[in-house]
């Protein structure tokens, strides 16, 4: 693990009982880098996040904490790294400025400091007037943010934000977004952040990893992963798809991957590849075509065509 | 080790006395005292100073006003879903536990003191008679003393259930009947020897009890004192951060 190395994880692998909750994962995490860990509901986003931070023992496999070992240093890695985790773990019946001074007095920061810093993060988030408020009182995207902001009170070298949009409106997602891009961006300090939530990814992360059932099955930049290298999407829409006719599709070549729901394709192209013979097929299969569309993957297409990859090879 | 205690100690402090619902336990403390501190004083007169019955004060306290409190430790934390974050942060598991048992026995304690020194002057203004009504030197030491490990024998079980317990209100439940276990025995004395026997039992034991009372004290207080020590191992023992996350 070099330097510039904050998370290694090699080989992780961690098991409830008969279950798999992280199977085999291998990464690493850049320092100074908002690396997104994607996936979807229990694919074990959760359980990373808690073997990173030494609360679980993985049952094989090291991962390596800003140098430190999960198994044998876990005390010193929450020493110097900041979590908002699944619940956003407020205190509900005190104030934000109880809750934030909490924070400092856990990591020992001198009183003056310590008011200084409330000030500066309570400001930072738009909500220093209502720092004596009771934070039961408050709507879910002020917890959130003020929860973001607790993270990251005490100056951590790395973060780890466990969905921390998750439950929002997109109004307060968006405000959220802003608020941790911009503090993530002063502060100088590495995130970790865990989502299902594919547009704030695009818009947050420096690279990505793709997990689904403890298995990793992508990483890299967002722009690799959402082949912005040149690769495309056509998005078919018509009437006449089946199952014959989409194999037919798959089969084709150039054609990375297919996804079909009702009377709507989807369709990963490899680089340089024209949609005009895919339409021709189809319609000589007897669909019945009412609009192509041809443009760049998305991040949203790569993770799903990642998840029906995933699926079919389970199968 | 102390600085992190005395945060924790704090942070119970700035939830239990002023978040919403703490009304309830500063109208517990005022009816304590008034109970304690002047009604009984004043229907014992200055028997309240002299009799060894007052030691039986600093579990009385301890045991109406601990597990009302001591409940909500661990159990509060996982049911309003913050006890993973604190687990998650720098603060180490002696400093956690130390910290909420810290926290309910300065408050035990320090209600039963508040309360003894109230009956103090409640049996003076009653009683006293142009005279300054005291302690005896040994009761004054037992009772800050027994109070203040039986304060911490019900802080301890109290948080020793809540460690592992899912909800609030199990842990109550648990902690009421363990409260309940001490009588128990005299429950059945009564019911295998019947009320005259036991009538008379008691009064042979009270008999007996003046001239031995000192040592009866330290005895209570050694064998506490074990018990608490050996409550607070056990408490380390359970006190696994995967294990309390995954409950």
């Amino acid at each position: 693990m070099n330097a510039r190395t904050v998370v290694q994880m090699t080989d992780v692998s961690m098991s409830f009982g008969q279950v798999k909750a992280v199977d085999g994962v291998s990464l690493s995490v850049k320092r100074g880098e908002v690396f997104g860990f994607l996936g979807p509901n229990g694919a074990g986003k959760t359980t990373t996040i808690r073997l990173l931070l030494g609360l679980l023992t993985p049952s094989a496999g090291r991962a390596e904490v800003l140098g430190f070992d999960t198994r044998t240093q876990a005390a010193a890695i929450r020493e110097h790294c900041g979590a908002l985790l699944e619940h956003n773990g407020l205190y509900e019946r005190m104030s934000a400025h109880d809750n934030l001074e909490f924070q400092g007095r856990v990591w020992r920061m001198p009183s003056a400091h310590r008011e200084a810093r409330i000030e500066e993060m309570l400001t930072d988030i738009g909500l220093w007037e209502r720092r004596f408020d009771l934070v039961g009182k408050w709507s879910r995207g002020m917890k959130q943010k003020l929860a973001v902001a607790r993270a990251m009170f005490h100056r951590p070298e790395l973060i780890f934000l466990d969905e921390p949009s998750a439950g929002l409106d997109p109004v307060a997602a968006a405000a959220l977004r802003q608020d941790l891009a911009r503090l993530a961006e002063r502060e100088g300090v590495t995130i970790f952040l865990t989502t299902h939530n594919l547009a704030e990814a695009e818009k947050l992360c420096h690279r990505v990893a793709v997990i689904r059932k403890g298995k990793l099955l992508a990483i890299g930049t967002v722009d690799e992963l959402s082949g912005k290298d040149g690769s495309m999407h056509a998005e078919i829409a018509g009437k006449g798809f089946n199952d014959a006719i989409v194999a037919a599709l798959r089969a084709m070549p150039d054609v990375a991957s297919v996804r079909w729901e009702n009377s709507h394709v989807s369709v990963a192209l490899e680089r340089g590849t024209e949609v005009a013979p895919l339409v021709h097929m189809l319609v000589g299969c007897g669909v019945q075509i009412e609009g192509v569309h041809k443009n760049e993957a998305s991040l949203e297409d790569v993770f799903l065509d990642l998840m029906q990859d995933d699926q079919e090879g389970a199968k | 080790m102390i600085a992190d205690i005395w945060t924790v100690v704090w942070k119970e402090y700035r939830e239990m006395f002023r978040g919403p619902g703490t009304r309830f336990n500063t109208l517990m403390m005022f009816i304590s005292t008034g109970l304690i501190g002047v009604l009984m004083p004043v229907q014992q007169g200055a028997g309240f100073v002299t009799s060894p019955l007052t030691l039986l004060l600093c579990f009385w306290v301890a045991s109406m006003m601990v597990p009302s409190i001591v409940a909500d430790s661990f159990a509060g934390e996982r049911e309003r879903h913050t006890l993973e974050t604190l687990l998650a942060g720098r603060l180490s598991h002696r400093a956690i536990l130390f910290g909420k048992q810290c926290a309910i026995v300065l408050y035990g304690w320090g209600l039963t003191i508040i309360c003894l020194l109230v009956g103090l002057v409640s049996v003076n203004l009653v009683a006293g008679k142009g005279h300054l009504l005291l302690f005896p030197a040994w009761l004054a030491l037992s009772l800050v003393t027994l109070s203040l490990v039986a304060c911490w024998l019900f802080a301890g079980l109290g948080v020793l259930i809540s460690l592992r317990s899912p909800t609030v209100q199990k842990a109550q439940q648990i902690l009421a009947m363990v409260t309940l276990l001490p009588i128990v025995p005299f429950i059945a004395l009564v019911l295998l020897l019947g009320d005259q026997k036991f009538g008379a039992l008691l009064m042979r034991a009270a008999s007996l009890m003046p001239s031995n009372m000192p040592a009866v004290a330290g005895i209570a207080l050694l064998v506490l004192l074990l018990i608490d020590l050996a409550v607070v191992w056990i408490s380390l023992a359970r006190f696994q951060r995967a294990r309390l996350i995954l409950d």
